[in-house]
C-alpha cells in the first residue's frame, strides 16, 4: 500500500457579491471572545476603511476580524468577530480590548468584486511590539508601513485609532495567502 | 515560485492562481474586479493557530440548525421546493464535523430581499432567503429552500447571473475560511458568466450541485447534492 496519498483539490472560491447584508450575521452582541471581563483594559476603537484603485470607499464588503496573543511562542485565541460598513459611522468600527494585545490584528475581507477573500493583519503605532515582531520584520520594506493603523485621540480610556487599507493602486496593502 | 528561507520563517511570493481551484485575483471579464483585486504578489504565511480553541465559542453566536429558508413553515413560498444537501471533508476526503455553513439566495424571480437590489422582480413575503447549519459527526449537512431565479446584471450588454446559491463555510479557523457560489446543472447561463467562468476550467464543475433525487425522502422537492472540500 502507498504511503502517499492523493490530495483533493479545494472547492473554488467565488465572491459573495452585493446582497449579504441583510442575510449574514454581523455584530455579534457579545464578541466570541475568550477574555474575562474583569480583566478589560483599555479599549481600542479602530476607524477601518477600504479603498479601491481609484480610492473610493468600498462599502459592499465586510470584515471579519480574529485576535490572537503569544504565550510561550503559541498564539491563544482571544476574539473573533464580522463586521460590515458603519453608514452613520462612514467606516467599518472595530472595538478590541488592549489585554493581553501583545500581536497583531487578522482581517479577512469578502467584498463584491473579490473572488477570493482576503487576508492581511494590522499593526499600531503606539503599540511598539511590531517593531520586534518576526513577521513584520520580514514584510516588504518599502509597503510595511500600509499595515500599521494610527492613533488619533485618546479618551475616556480608548484610543481611537484610523486606518485605510487599499485594495490596489500606489498605496495597496500587503495580502497574504495562508499555507 | 521563488522561496525564500528567512530564520524560522520561510516566506514565498507567488501567483496566487497557481496554488489552488480558486479563482486568479484579477479576471478582467468580471467588472467589479478590476479596481478592487491586488496588483501585488500575496504573501504566503504558515499556520501555526490552535483551531480547537475556536470552536465552542464560535456556536454560541450562530442560530445553528436554522436550514429552512422560508419565513415559516405554514406559508409557502413561491417556487420549485429544492434540498440541498452534501459533505464537507478536507483535502485528504476527511469528513469535517460541526462546520458552519451559511447560505444566503435570491428567490424564485431572482430577488433578493435587499434595497440595493434594482432588478424589477417581486418579493416573495413567504421566502427570506438565509438558512444557517452545521454539519453533523459524519460531515454531512442539508437545506431546504427554492429554487433561485436568475437575474440580470450590468457587467455586459445582456448580462444576466445563472442560477446560484451563495454559500460561507466557516471552520474553526480562517485558514480554510471559503466562500463560493453553488451552481445548477445544465445552466445555459453558465456559459456567459464572468464570475462562474473566472475559475480554472478543469475545476469549474466543482461548484455545480448534482442532482440527486434517488435517495430523496421528501415528496414533491428536487434534491441536489454538493460536496464541499476545505
Amino acid at each position: 500500500m502507498s504511503l502517499y496519498k492523493k490530495k483533493l483539490f479545494k472547492t473554488p472560491s467565488q465572491t459573495v457579491g452585493p446582497f449579504f447584508q441583510n442575510y449574514l450575521k454581523f455584530d455579534f452582541n457579545k464578541n466570541i471572545s475568550s477574555i474575562k471581563k474583569n480583566k478589560i483594559k483599555n479599549r481600542i476603537s479602530l476607524n477601518l476603511n477600504i479603498k479601491d484603485k481609484k480610492n473610493r470607499i468600498v462599502k459592499d464588503a465586510f470584515i471579519e476580524y480574529w485576535l490572537f496573543y503569544k504565550k510561550n511562542n503559541k498564539k491563544i485565541f482571544l476574539l473573533f468577530n464580522r463586521i460590515k460598513y458603519d453608514i452613520k459611522k462612514k467606516a467599518f468600527l472595530i472595538n478590541l480590548n488592549e489585554y493581553k494585545f501583545n500581536t497583531y490584528l487578522y482581517l479577512t475581507i469578502f467584498s463584491r468584486g473579490l473572488l477570493n477573500h482576503l487576508h492581511t493583519v494590522i499593526y499600531f503605532n503606539d503599540l511598539n511590539f511590531f517593531k520586534k515582531d518576526i513577521f513584520f520584520k520580514k514584510l516588504p520594506i518599502d509597503r510595511r508601513h500600509f499595515m500599521i493603523a494610527k492613533l488619533i485621540k485618546f479618551e475616556n480610556d480608548i484610543k481611537f485609532y484610523k486606518h485605510d487599507l487599499h485594495l490596489n493602486g500606489t498605496k495597496e496593502s500587503i495580502f497574504f495567502y495562508i499555507d | 515560485m521563488l522561496s525564500l528561507k528567512l530564520s524560522n520563517y520561510k516566506i514565498f511570493t507567488f501567483m496566487a492562481q497557481n496554488y489552488t481551484s480558486n479563482p486568479s485575483h484579477y479576471f478582467k471579464a468580471y467588472k467589479s474586479n478590476t479596481d478592487r483585486a491586488p496588483k501585488k504578489k500575496l504573501i504566503k504565511i504558515k499556520n501555526d493557530i490552535n483551531k480547537r480553541q475556536l470552536l465552542s465559542k464560535l456556536y454560541k453566536n450562530f442560530t445553528i440548525n436554522n436550514n429552512l429558508l422560508c419565513f415559516n413553515k405554514n406559508k409557502k413560498p413561491v417556487g420549485q421546493k429544492i434540498v440541498i444537501k452534501g459533505n464537507v471533508t478536507d483535502t485528504s476526503g476527511v469528513p469535517l464535523k460541526n462546520i458552519i455553513i451559511e447560505i444566503w439566495q435570491a428567490n424564485a424571480s431572482g430577488k433578493y430581499r435587499d434595497k440595493n437590489d434594482k432588478h424589477d422582480a417581486t418579493i416573495d413575503p413567504n421566502f427570506y432567503g438565509y438558512g444557517v447549519t452545521k454539519t453533523n459527526n459524519i460531515g454531512n449537512y442539508k437545506f431546504i429552500s427554492i429554487l433561485p431565479g436568475a437575474y440580470p446584471w450590468n457587467n455586459h450588454k445582456n448580462a444576466w447571473r445563472p442560477r446560484h446559491i451563495h454559500f460561507s463555510i466557516l471552520d474553526l479557523n480562517f485558514f480554510s475560511r471559503l466562500c463560493t457560489q453553488m451552481y445548477f446543472p445544465g445552466d445555459f447561463l453558465l456559459n456567459d458568466d464572468p464570475i462562474y467562468n473566472s475559475i480554472p476550467k478543469e475545476h469549474r464543475n466543482k461548484v455545480i450541485a448534482k442532482y440527486d433525487n434517488k435517495k430523496n425522502k421528501i415528496s414533491n422537492y428536487l434534491t441536489f447534492n454538493f460536496d464541499i472540500i476545505l
